[in-house]
């Protein structure tokens, strides 16, 4: 058997409030395999920005405008936000 | 159902008599009014607060904000209802929040009102900062969100 060949698809993530500011970004574009999970993006995002990794575990993640968990997979143009403890009113 | 409900995130001052301006209808009993604003603070090593600074993913509020006002009238028998957030820098004493909610009767308008503020204190995708007379910034720890 070989290894699968996984084909890469690319997703717009956005930061907010304290990953804002540890990103330094409101708003990248991430590459990660086809049928990539939300999680498999957190990962990857970790290595790119240390900074958040702090963070990762108070995160609530969405899709789309969707709150959504970690294991939903993700598809090509897919919006992910990662959003802090939220404060408004 | 077409409503006249009021619903926006705003980086403009919030104009309480105008987002309460033409609010009572011949079967409107009760308006419960709600104000969120910057309040005071000290910290603990006195420095004092100068103004909170509001950050919105507004897509995603907007749309959580319909879906809370949806909720509410579910629940209570809402005749009309104005729901506004700011974003930007929000002055000691200005409010950040005001919630409006008309009802045929009192409790009703006071229990939509108070599901309201209380719902999108816990939700809504809203993050405020402060800001300290030293120029100093922190962002308030919040509410974690637990996806369903």
């Amino acid at each position: 058997m070989t290894n699968p060949v996984f084909q890469m698809i690319q997703i717009k993530v956005k930061f907010f409030a304290v990953l804002r500011d540890a990103t330094g970004a409101a708003e990248v574009s991430l590459q990660i395999p086809d049928q990539g999970s939300v999680d498999d993006a957190l990962q990857r995002l970790i290595v790119i920005y240390p900074a958040i990794a702090r963070h990762v575990d108070r995160v609530a993640t969405a899709v789309n405008l969707a709150y959504v968990g970690r294991d939903y997979r993700l598809a090509s143009g897919d919006e992910l936000a990662l959003l802090p403890p939220v404060s408004g009113g | 159902m077409p409503t006249d409900d009021h619903i926006a995130i705003t980086s403009a001052a919030i104009d309480t008599a105008e987002a309460l301006k033409d609010f009572s209808t011949s079967a409107t009993g009760g308006v419960a009014i709600f104000l969120g604003c910057t309040r005071a603070e000290r910290s603990s090593d006195g420095r004092d607060l100068v103004a909170l600074d509001y950050q919105a993913y507004e897509e995603m509020a907007v749309r959580q904000l319909h879906a809370l006002v949806a909720a509410a009238r579910s629940r209570w028998p809402i005749i009309r209802c104005t729901l506004l957030h700011r974003i930007g820098r929000v002055a000691l004493g200005e409010p950040s929040v005001l919630i409006a909610v008309g009802t045929p009767h009192r409790a009703e308008s006071f229990d939509a009102c108070r599901f309201l503020i209380d719902e999108l204190k816990k939700s809504a995708a809203i993050w405020k900062q402060e800001i300290w007379t030293d120029g100093q910034t922190s962002w308030v720890p919040g509410t974690p969100v637990s996806p369903r």
